[in-house]
């Protein structure tokens, strides 16, 4: 095997700029960025300092973090934050919400998704839980204090025994809600959630239900009954109101910030915040929302990151005045210096398995002092001359200016292939779905969207193509048939063609084949429009894939105009979106087909052989494209797929427009 | 290789005492002790200062001396915002070695503006001058300089000024645009050029570029272009 050197190395190290996931952050440069580190952490530490089990500490103003302009690494800060807080803090990384009239549900639908994600790295084991399974089993276990026998049982057998015996949890649940008197009524039923959450094996039913009821979904009588809830406490209704899901999403986050004053504190961090100011009432609610989670949510610290110019100029401005003072003073990041310049590059080189040596023939005598002869600059400035002067060492030709059109192709290309590299972005994002529907959607084709305010469920409308869209997460048989009814009377009396419900891969099947009684509803609502429309994982990773490249454009991180990235993107899902208006013609009988399905092209999983064939291969190759581990190993899986596969592996991906570069990582550490 | 100087760096005001960094650097003593020789000849490093916590190295640049005792203090006065925090209590939080040279860095702190002494019977309160000017955002302008009698101050006073001024009526943030400075300031664009070059060049600012599309007649109007870069910088920040 040919030894690497700064000519034949399989990937540019630096063309990784954007941090897409606070969770997988390029190594720290030392120094740089600690003192909005510190900041933050230092008013951190504050709720934690004597602190007593079940106290509740009132939050301290969002801090905000501020970039004098793109690329001074907000989301890696972040990372960083994520990284030294570790298990002291329960970590949620919000991307923005779509919807002004939901913003709640989407916070909570995003918490929920960032609770099940496992403390640290890797797959879910005991020692690396679940952050869900963490604060369940760290507030039950800190409900000891509420004890009142003579404590010399140890708490698990102590709580088994309260949960035994109904008129003991009456007990405990009234000495909680003399503790925490606002839980809205439920402190038996948040008992009952996550006890029964923190006692359940893994993939136990149990799990599922408290984890549903946390959604604000209502629950089957079957879950009611399995979980041990009040039939008031299952409050969601299947008919409800955007004020009503927004209000008791509101209620469901209170309810973990309330109790994490039993385990530990939440962290909240609003990223990619220059989304908002694609519309003033985005700006206002969010806001709005800094502004109640000072106000009543303890037990928390929010972070909210944002450039400059976008602060100054389209966010400040658009937040109401009594709201603004709800921010810190600003937590500026710095740039880099030409010494922290050289360990940063010294890093990325190291880690693609370069020698000192080599990085030294990489600096020249020369290079470095003349990038910074005019002074600092931001670190994504230095990792693009890097990668330039790389490519220059390589005797690459700088590639002729690109049309605009290509250019944009490849920035997509890439943006999927991120998004096909981490697991984490494909989770079902009700924000991306609503986004794709609204403002990706409209123009294209003659489609006028409007907001359909009559229908609580159909909330989005194509004016001429009578194409409604709802968007539901969960699995709720009541809620369904709403969704049902709902469906066949707007094609009954307004005439709607089609009605989609979009699903992904990582939600539950519906409709369920245990749902004999809403059955007839939902085969007669699937005869006049209803289409619940599942989506593959290829179609998930471009909807947010272009959401993400959008947002990228909004934020100055690509070198294209936020009207050039929507332009192109329309044109590019423009096919997509004339196949979701097509309905079946009216002489023909409508298909009564529940759910349409994408058609089956490859399977969706590796067998334990082929996965340890695949590791094995890319040790023995170290950089390999994942085209070329499928085409080599002759597996009939798509890429999206091998690497969901594999995650969890030691492996490092570089997404680039043609692939995604494999790395085995059993480098030395740098 | 290890680092040695990037694990003394890190520790920054703090410090770091022998014990740890042959924890840290997994170095013999031997070693150690040469290494430790080395620095100090190139004059990276500073100490062993003998405090309450053992004998501690320094990175040269965090060395207890008055400056980075004032840039301690300077941090937990900013941190307070426009809250008072009591001068005795903020003495409290300087450990040794940096004790010593509290009196002097909160003088020199006060003598550079950077914070202000504030006098309420025995007590003596500290606040920051970015809590000051979020507070009063038209303190410190040029109604100031014509006070003072300086009809024409340096440019260097000049430009500082405005951008003192310009900063604080944005909410403490420290990125100015350039065009809003030139219109504040008497000289030439290529003067105030020249001489926000010449700044960042000596690391006492920096220039950034912009990602807001719609930038003002004033900002494209200050758009300095930096040698070595595609895109101008639109705005400043001084150090």
């Amino acid at each position: 095997m040919a030894e690497t050197d700064l000519k034949n190395l399989a990937v540019n190290p630096f063309d990784d700029d954007v941090v897409k996931e606070p969770r997988d952050i390029p190594v720290s440069v030392l120094g740089l960025n600690d003192p909005p580190l510190q900041s933050v952490l230092q008013t951190f530490t504050k709720l934690e300092n004597g602190r007593k089990q079940g106290d509740q500490i009132g939050a301290a103003k969002a801090q905000l973090v501020i970039s004098p302009e793109r690329g001074y690494g907000k989301s890696h800060l972040l990372g960083r934050l994520f990284e030294t807080l570790d298990r002291r803090a329960t970590r949620i990384y919000l991307r923005p919400f779509q919807d002004p009239q939901k913003c709640w549900h989407s916070i909570l639908l995003q918490t929920v998704q960032e609770l099940e994600r496992t403390e640290g790295p890797g797959l879910e084991t005991e020692s690396n839980p679940t952050q869900i399974g963490a604060f369940a089993n760290g507030v039950i276990s800190g409900l000891t204090v509420l004890r009142i026998d003579d404590k010399s049982e140890p708490w698990f057998k102590w709580i088994r025994n309260v949960f035994k015996s109904r008129k003991d949890l009456h007990r405990l649940a009234a000495k909680l809600r003399a503790h925490i008197p606002n839980l809205n009524g439920r402190h038996e039923a948040w008992l009952r959630i996550l006890y029964g959450y923190a006692f359940s094996p893994e993939d136990d039913w149990k799990r599922a239900i408290a984890v549903k009821w946390i959604r604000g979904e209502p629950l089957e009588p079957d879950e009611v009954e399995e979980i041990g809830l009040a039939t008031a406490d299952n409050d969601a209704k299947a008919e409800m109101t955007n004020a009503e899901t927004n209000e008791l999403s509101f209620h469901r986050l209170a309810g973990l910030c309330r109790l994490a004053g039993f385990y530990r504190p939440f962290l909240f961090c609003f990223d990619q915040t220059e989304f908002y100011a694609t519309n003033p009432e985005l700006i206002r609610m969010f806001g709005n929302c800094i502004e109640r989670m000072f106000a009543e949510l303890p037990n928390q610290l929010t972070v909210a990151t944002a450039n400059q110019g976008n602060w100054t100029g389209q966010l400040q401005p658009g937040i109401e005045q009594a709201h603004r003072d709800r921010f810190s003073t600003p937590i500026e990041l710095e740039s880099i210096t030409d010494v922290q310049a050289k360990e940063l590059i010294r890093n990325r080189l190291l880690s693609v398995g370069l020698n000192f040596g080599q990085i030294e023939e990489f600096y020249g005598t020369t290079w470095l002092t003349k990038l910074f002869e005019p002074g600092r600059m931001s670190v994504r400035n230095l990792l693009q001359h890097s990668a330039e002067h790389l490519r220059e060492l390589q005797g690459k030709q700088r590639s002729p200016e690109k049309d605009s059109k290509v250019r944009i192709e490849d920035l997509f290309s890439t943006q999927v292939n991120v998004v096909k590299s981490k697991a984490a972005l494909q989770s079902y994002s009700q924000d991306a779905l609503m986004w794709f529907s609204q403002d990706l959607a409209n123009g294209v084709n003659n489609v006028l969207v409007e907001r359909a305010k009559t229908n609580k469920w159909f909330s989005t409308k194509w004016k001429d193509q009578s194409v409604y869209f709802a968007f539901e997460g969960g699995d709720s048989a009541q809620r369904w048939k709403v969704i049902a009814n709902d469906a066949i009377t707007l094609a009954e009396k307004e005439g709607a063609k089609k009605l989609i419900v979009f699903r992904t891969p990582d939600l539950k099947k519906v409709p369920k084949p245990g749902w004999k009684a809403i059955g007839p509803i939902i085969d007669k609502a699937v005869t006049v429009g209803l289409d619940i429309h599942s989506l593959d994982l290829a179609a998930v990773c471009e909807i947010h894939a272009a959401r993400d490249l959008y947002s990228d454009a909004l934020q100055g991180n690509v070198d294209a105009k936020p009207a050039e990235i929507l332009t192109w993107l329309k044109t590019h899902f423009a096919q997509k979106i004339v196949d979701l208006c097509s309905v079946t013609s009216p002489s023909q009988p409508k298909q009564k087909k529940k759910v349409v399905e994408p058609e089956a092209k490859a399977p969706k999983h590796l067998s334990s052989k082929q996965k340890t064939e695949v590791l094995q291969f890319i040790e023995l190759k170290r950089f390999v494209s994942a085209n070329d581990v499928i085409q080599q190993l002759k597996l009939s899986v798509s890429v999206e797929i091998l690497l969901k596969e594999i995650q969890g592996a030691p492996i490092k991906t570089f997404p680039g427009p043609d692939t995604v570069v494999i790395q085995w990582r059993n480098l030395p550490s740098p | 290789m290890v680092d040695l100087h990037a694990i003394i760096s890190e520790a920054g005001v703090e410090g770091i005492g022998l014990t740890k960094l042959k924890e840290k650097s997994s170095l013999k003593k031997a070693d150690l002790d040469d290494q430790i020789k080395h620095l100090r000849a190139q004059h990276l490093i500073a100490g062993p200062f003998r405090t309450g916590k053992g004998n501690l190295f320094y990175a040269k640049e965090y060395q207890p001396n008055i400056d980075s005792a004032g840039i301690k203090i300077e941090g937990l006065v900013r941190h307070g915002g426009a809250k008072l925090l009591a001068k005795s209590k903020i003495e409290e939080e300087i450990k040794s070695p940096l004790n010593k040279f509290f009196k002097d860095a909160v003088r020199s702190l006060v003598a550079t503006g950077r914070i202000a002494e504030l006098k309420a019977g025995r007590s003596v309160y500290l606040l920051h001058i970015d809590a000051i000017r979020q507070l009063f955002p038209g303190i410190g302008t040029t109604d100031h300089i014509k006070q003072t009698g300086s009809s024409d101050p340096p440019l260097k006073e000049q430009v500082l000024h405005a951008y003192h001024e310009l900063k604080a009526g944005q909410g403490g943030l420290s990125a100015v645009s350039i065009g809003k400075l030139l219109s504040q300031v008497d000289c030439s664009k290529e003067t105030l050029h020249s001489f926000l070059l010449g700044e960042a060049r000596a690391g006492k600012a920096d220039l950034h570029p912009t990602t807001v599309l719609d930038l003002s007649p004033e900002d494209r109007e200050g758009a300095l272009s930096v040698p070595g870069k595609v895109k101008p910088a639109i705005t400043v920040t001084f150090r």
